[in-house]
């Protein structure tokens, strides 16, 4: 049940076919077939509960879907199949996110943290670790100075020895940003980044994310609820209620939608 | 100590700083002109020098009253003792000790002291280091479970137990030394670190604290109940390590008595495990501080503060888990063996459930994943204890005590892991 406007022209970079997910008897997503484009940045908006982290979990393989395909085509020609992945397979794919309610690892630095996002682009393994031997150490001061110029470059400043939870919410919800841009992945997919920010911070998400589209080739998935950033950033816009996927198009078009306008913005 | 003594140890203290000032009074107030290469009165540093001089003189002095060497009774220093530490000087100053920067300094003196307190110090003493150490070295072993990973583990003490084991029943049936046994105790408790591991990846917190707390048990009854263990009566007559096939006591003993002033009480085989163990736990340090700052260690801690977060970062779980209880066994293993051939005769109750949680206390006291800390944990929780003989039944109070003020007051530790 492809909906008649999803674009599977183009050789997308992540698709899913039929994918449902059922918890005991909530069926969270129901038959959602979509593709996202290569180098896009696609939008999945929907009244609350509507399945949208859920699609999220499934394709990042946190959750593994009851039914359903997930097609990852991490380059062209290279065909990956996601649907029983796990987290953190997905992630050394390419595939990193953030998340709704932010994980940050709070005890640790704001320096710590990046570099653990940096962790499946590293090779270091236990041995290394123990003898601190030549590659080890040179990987290591790699790292930090990856670390250290992608946190300046995020306006970490002289922030970068805090700990995580000691930072604004603004800073937390940009540091995992930042975690997650340290693995440059393929495909960012985020959760709700501009949910809970001040109109100044919002501002420099859309500018973050134009960036960060921009620099790398770099494909976006966020799921927002702030329509006039979906609006102002997006290319594409997948709309979901009660787990069925009830549009996808042009954010102009999805504005134009009579059922998105009943189910989501008609709310309002 | 009395006042008199002390009087009589800052009168003493005199010639020490004059000989002092003399040895190494030339290397602080000279300097090399690096640029036109000529030779450089200093004079800010004639105070320092004084002042410095007396101070190292007098303390040493005050160590000597304390620490009870025969040289503060009879007050005639053997003459190699003299000789020695002026070469020892000597070597100092031609490693440029200018050269070295301060921090350097500061642990190549610890080091010196660490390495020869057993010349100057009595049986007991030793014996109450050389368990600080060893407890040093299963802090930092549970602190990579515990401290860095997260993982709530009740039953280290049973890995511990599977090093002495290991050496003692090699010894006892194969006759085994002490040097083949120690990296095989250390390879036994890794394997059997993996083997629970294996099994218990899945879960956490709670859970993993209940299977790790019967496992260290099983372990315990397993001992108390097969025949090849010994059972209850446990092993005895444990051979002390070997040194090139030498008999310490006969080879060394009578000319360091007579020369440097050992204590006639001391047996070197001690001495000799003391240094051992002394060199396994700076070997530890350093690893253990290698590690907290490697990809590994940072998925450890990772692991600690978000499971799920660290696998969206792409950390993997399983191996994370498996390694961090693999190496720490691995540290409980190494200690097991030095811990048999201290005290020559181990038996079940050794490695209880109550040897877990002391070892556990050194962790969560000295500050989870903190280095200095586990330091400092142990040597509390060894030394307290032989502050506190006859009222061996209050230690467990004033332990449980302690913890639980800890967690109320100062749940990050005494001293923090710092970055
Ligand atoms: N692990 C789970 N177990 C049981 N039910 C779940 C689970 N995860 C999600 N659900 C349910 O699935 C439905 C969809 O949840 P989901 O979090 O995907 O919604 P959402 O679109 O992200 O909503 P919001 O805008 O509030 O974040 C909800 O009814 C939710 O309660
Ligand atoms: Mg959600």
């Amino acid at each position: 049940m492809l909906p008649s406007d999803a674009p599977t022209a183009g050789n997308p970079i992540l698709s899913t076919h039929n994918l449902s997910m059922r918890f005991g008897g909530l069926l969270a997503l129901s038959e959602v077939s979509l593709a996202v484009k290569r180098g896009s940045i696609t939008a999945i908006i929907g009244p609350n509960g509507a399945g949208k982290t859920t699609l999220f979990n499934c394709l990042t393989g946190l959750n593994n879907p009851t039914s359903g395909l997930i097609t990852y085509r991490p380059q062209e020609g290279q065909t990956v199949n996601l649907t029983h992945g796990s987290l953190d397979k997905a992630a050394r794919l390419g595939l990193a996110r953030t998340f709704q309610n932010i994980r940050l690892f709070n005890e640790l630095t704001v320096l710590e943290n990046v570099l653990i996002g940096l962790h499946s682009r590293l090779k270091a393994g236990l041995w290394g670790a123990l003898t601190g031997n030549k590659k080890t150490r040179a990987e290591e001061a790699l790292a930090l100075e990856l670390a250290n110029d992608l946190l300046q470059k995020q306006g970490f400043g002289d922030l970068t020895k805090v700990l995580a939870k000691n930072l604004p919410y603004g800073l937390r919800k940009r540091l995992e940003i930042t975690r997650a841009l340290a693995a440059q992945p393929t495909i960012l997919l985020l959760d709700e980044p501009a949910a809970g920010l001040n109109g100044g911070e919002a501002q420099d998400l859309i500018k973050l994310i134009r960036e960060v589209k921009s620099e790398g080739n770099l494909t976006i998935i966020l799921i927002e609820h702030d329509m006039s950033l979906v609006m102002s950033v997006s290319d594409e816009v997948h709309a979901l209620e009660y787990g069925r996927l009830i549009a996808s198009g042009t954010p102009a078009a999805i504005q134009r939608d009579e059922r998105v306008i009943k189910a989501y913005l008609g709310e309002e | 100590m009395s006042l008199k003594a002390l009087k009589l140890t800052l009168v003493k203290a005199w010639p020490g700083a004059l000989w002092l000032i003399i040895v190494a009074g030339p290397l602080v107030i000279l300097r090399v002109n690096e640029i036109t290469g000529r030779v450089e009165f200093v004079a800010e540093r004639v105070v320092k020098l004084l002042v410095g001089a007396f101070l190292a003189a007098f303390l040493w002095g005050l160590f000597r009253q304390l620490s009870g060497s025969p040289e503060g009774r009879k007050g005639n220093p053997p003459p190699l003792k003299r000789l020695g530490l002026s070469a020892l000087i000597g070597a100092f100053i031609s490693l440029k000790v200018n050269a070295l920067n301060k921090s350097r300094l500061f642990w190549v003196i610890v080091a010196l002291c660490l390495l020869f307190f057993p010349l100057m110090t009595s049986p007991y003493a030793l014996k109450v280091a050389t368990s600080v150490l060893i407890y040093i070295a299963l802090g930092l072993g549970l602190n990579v479970i515990v401290g860095l990973s997260g993982l709530l583990h009740l039953g280290f003490a049973a890995f511990y137990g599977v090093g002495a084991y290991a050496y003692a029943l090699l010894g006892h049936y194969l006759g085994w030394g002490f040097w083949v046994c120690l990296p095989l105790g250390g390879l036994a408790a890794a394997l059997l670190g993996l083997a629970l591991g294996l099994p218990v990846i899945r879960l956490t917190g709670d859970y993993l604290a209940i299977v790790t707390l019967g496992f260290g048990e099983i372990f315990r009854l397993l001992l108390t109940n097969l025949d090849v263990t010994f059972g209850p009566r446990g092993i005895g007559q444990i051979a002390p390590p070997g040194f090139f096939g030498l008999d310490l006591n006969q080879t060394f003993k009578p000319f360091l008595e007579a020369n440097i002033g050992l204590n006639p009480a001391m047996d070197l085989n001690k001495v000799w495990i003391y240094l051992i163990v002394l060199g396994l736990v700076a070997l530890s340090v350093k690893v253990a501080s290698r590690l907290e700052n490697s990809r590994l260690g940072r998925a450890w801690l990772a692991l600690r503060e978000d499971e799920i977060a660290a696998r969206a970062a792409g950390v993997n779980i399983a191996f994370t888990k498996l390694t961090a209880l693999a190496l720490g066994s691995f540290f409980a293993g190494l200690a097991g063996v030095i811990f048999a051939a201290q005290i020559t005769f181990i038996n079940p109750p050794s490695f209880s459930f109550m040897e877990s949680i002391y070892i556990l206390v050194i962790v969560v006291l000295g500050g989870q994943g903190s280095i200095p800390g586990i330091i400092l944990g142990a040597t509390i929780i060894t030394v307290l204890p032989e502050f506190l003989r006859g009222s061996d039944n209050y230690r467990l109070l004033i332990f449980g005590g302690l913890l639980v003020l800890m967690m109320v007051f100062r749940p990050q530790g005494l001293l923090k892991r710092g970055r």
